[in-house]
């Protein structure tokens, strides 16, 4: 028997000497519970390995990200988006993934696409985390205004914002968040591309020009209007709170936000939200738009195979995938975890996020490896935030946009 | 002794009333001056600190309300449980503590030199501190974290410690202090056999004590609001200084106020603390600086 203990001990403390620590590090602190609960899963199911968690705030995180690569120093695995991913990827800042074929198969395509490099994969991508339409019920109901249904259109959406605009106990009571709703921005961009617009830069052989077309600026008004002709938005003048602040407070009855926003809405428990239908724009079929972060490891992680079994474990494993879907967030195989997730948010309507996945976009996918592109569209949101702001006009907001642009991308391959 | 006749006051002239109106008035207009710049730094503090004790509808209710209607210690209570901040909070407290009293050690004696000895290359020398302060820290961050990580420092309290603890500013703070003590009283000691270090020891430190005092309070302040340095060099959350751990509560797309302010509220503790605590000490020194010339 003694034998037996010291034999046991030795093994433990073998494997304990053995084990490879790695680190994980993400920026999103809003889904802290669900990575420590997937962390903890994980190393009871790999004695090999003990990953550890590190929240590095957005605000600093790519401060550290660079400072970390150029000091060759870094943790193991690491969350990416698809603004920083060209520059850490043509840096040779990122190990390439190997996946076995099942496993590459089951992966969403329009996700992975944006992370292969010439043939090679660089990230695995998390859970879609699409740009959804929450409403505040309770201030429906004392409106008198009807919950939205899968046939909810702009104009219909327009009309129920007019209502939901209303003053209560001397505060002012919002329709909707127009001042999000900037158009070349993911939340305003949903209601262009659903509006039938084909993106922002159009690639014509080698050459790219600015595609700030009708689509776009009839879209753009419609959503700069709420603000300044419709009135059922506040503009910069009228609140410093951002819609989400007001929308928390329960001052705004319509927002558009994404659906990582879901953990923020427990902060109020008496804000009776649910999600609904993105509206459709000219009859045309919705197409939100959808983030697609994603895992890497670093070229300098010093346990590239450890780090990258806890990457495909992460994203393609059915424990990991069900701890997510059971914390209310979307996993990457998201279409197979829709009855955990529904039953993680009840009473929410949250099939309305799954029935619009199909038809949301990526944006700007297909020009990811375009070098200004971060340079372009900081042009393209300058200007627009001039109008947006109220101090220029939409259409020569649009116009100037268009001409500085098209000198940035002259000089594009 | 003679009882003297009590002074009568002489009859104020109009020129004299109007004179003292005058002074009264620019006087309150002063007091109203200050008055209104005191509201305007308090404010925020005031506002942070009801803040903390609000329900997120309250907090972020526009046009904004004062005080919460239920005070509330949920936001403490979710600080508490979403980060580890009992041990962001130790660790900035003693890093801050030691790097301050560590910038005092090594300045104090570095400083007096400069004042008071001559030696080759002090120039040079001194020259080096005063460049220090010109060349901005972001210019110097990457080479000094490639030497950290080759000492093998990475992800250790060293890493944040030992490179803080020369400071040119400490070092010009304190010799601008020591070059204005009259030489007379260290003069007796070095006639009385001492040496610089004795008189350093005995007579310029105690003179020194609100120099001191003002130099630790300024390090105390500027590592208790260190926020790059650490972030860089430190990785474990277990090692994590406070500002960079409060950013927590600030994501990509949302702020958690109400929680951030309760973090913020109990970090500005220890300022306060520190303050009440050197306060005699700078008072002092503003009395003793009569010693000047």
């Amino acid at each position: 028997m003694k034998k037996t203990l010291l034999l046991l001990a030795a093994l433990s403390l073998s494997t304990a000497a053995t084990a490879v620590n790695i680190d994980y590090a993400t920026w999103d602190g809003t889904r802290q519970q669900a990575d420590e609960a997937l962390i903890a899963a994980f190393n009871k199911s790999h004695p090999d390995i003990t990953v550890k968690y590190n929240l590095v705030p957005w605000g600093v995180y790519w401060q550290k990200a660079a400072a970390m690569v150029a000091g060759g120093s870094t943790f193991d695995v690491m969350w990416m988006n698809l603004d920083n991913f060209p520059f850490y990827q043509s840096q040779g800042a990122l190990s390439p993934i190997k996946l076995d074929a099942k496993t590459a198969a089951a992966l969403p395509s329009v996700r992975t696409a944006p992370y292969r490099v010439a043939g090679q994969l660089y990230a695995v991508p998390l859970g879609p985390q699409p740009v959804t339409v929450y409403i505040n019920r309770a201030l429906f109901k004392e409106r008198g205004v009807p919950v939205p249904t899968s046939s909810w259109t702009f104009d219909q959406m327009l009309a129920a914002a007019k209502k939901l605009t209303f003053t209560k106990d001397g505060k002012q009571i919002y329709g909707i968040n127009g001042a999000d709703l900037q158009a070349d921005l993911e939340y305003g961009m949903s209601f262009y591309f659903g509006a039938g617009g084909t993106g922002l830069i159009k690639k014509t052989g080698d050459s790219y020009t600015a595609n700030l077309d009708a689509t776009f600026a009839k879209t753009s008004q419609k959503l700069l209007d709420l603000i300044y002709k419709d009135k059922v938005s506040p503009g910069p003048q009228a609140s410093t709170q951002q819609g989400y602040q007001m929308f928390l407070a329960g001052q705004m009855g319509i927002l558009v936000q994404g659906s990582w926003m879901v953990s923020t809405w427990d902060q109020n428990k008496e804000l009776d939200w649910a999600f609904a239908p993105f509206p459709s724009v000219d009859g045309k079929q919705p197409r939100p738009v959808v983030s697609a972060h994603a895992l890497v490891v670093p070229s300098g992680s010093k346990n590239k195979d450890a780090a990258q079994t806890l990457v495909t474990w992460m994203n393609t494993s059915p424990q990991a995938q069900r701890i997510l879907a059971q914390k209310g967030l979307l996993p990457t195989l998201a279409e197979n975890y829709k009855s955990q997730y529904l039953q993680a948010l009840p009473g929410r309507n949250a099939q309305t996020v799954f029935a619009q996945l199909p038809n949301s976009v990526v944006i700007n996918f297909s020009l990811r490896s375009l070098k200004v592109l971060p340079e372009v569209l900081t042009v393209l949101s300058q200007k627009l935030n001039l109008a947006w702001t109220g101090n220029a006009k939409l259409p020569d907001a649009i116009k100037q946009a268009s001409s500085e642009m098209d000198t940035l991308l002259k000089t594009a391959k | 002794m003679t009882r003297s006749e009590p002074l009568r006051p002489e009859p104020l002239t109009r020129r004299d009333a109007s004179l003292k109106a005058r002074a009264r008035g620019s006087q309150a207009g002063l007091l109203g001056l200050l008055t209104l710049g005191a509201v305007a730094i308090l404010l925020p503090f005031v506002w942070m600190i009801l803040t903390a004790f609000k329900t997120p509808a309250e907090a972020y209710t526009w046009p904004p309300i004062w005080l919460p209607a239920k005070w509330s210690l949920a936001n403490f209570t979710q600080l508490f449980d979403t980060i580890p901040f009992a041990r962001m909070f130790f660790n900035s407290v003693w890093t801050s503590v030691l790097i301050a009293s560590l910038n005092i050690l090594s300045a104090a004696p570095a400083a007096y030199a400069f004042a008071r000895l001559r030696f080759p290359g002090q120039g040079l020398f001194f020259g080096s501190h005063l460049l220090s302060l010109m060349i901005p820290w972001q210019v110097t961050i990457i080479p000094v974290f490639l030497l950290i990580r080759q000492l093998g420092w990475y992800d250790s309290f060293t890493a944040l410690i030992v490179p803080s603890i020369a400071s040119g500013f400490t070092v010009f703070l304190l010799f601008q202090f020591f070059r204005s003590l009259p030489r007379s009283l260290e003069e007796s000691v070095l006639i009385d056999g001492g040496s610089w270090f004795t008189a350093l020891r005995h007579v310029a430190l105690p003179a020194a004590k609100g120099a001191i005092a003002a130099a630790w309070l300024f390090s105390f302040l500027g590592n208790w609001q260190s926020f790059i340095w650490p972030l860089i060099v430190l990785q474990s959350s277990e090692k994590m200084l406070l500002p960079v751990g409060l950013l927590s509560f600030q994501n990509q797309y949302s702020v958690n106020i109400p929680v951030l302010m309760a973090g913020a509220t109990l970090s500005t503790l220890p300022t306060v603390i520190a303050y009440m605590f050197v306060q005699r000490y700078l008072t002092d020194a503003a009395i003793t600086s009569g010693l000047k010339g």
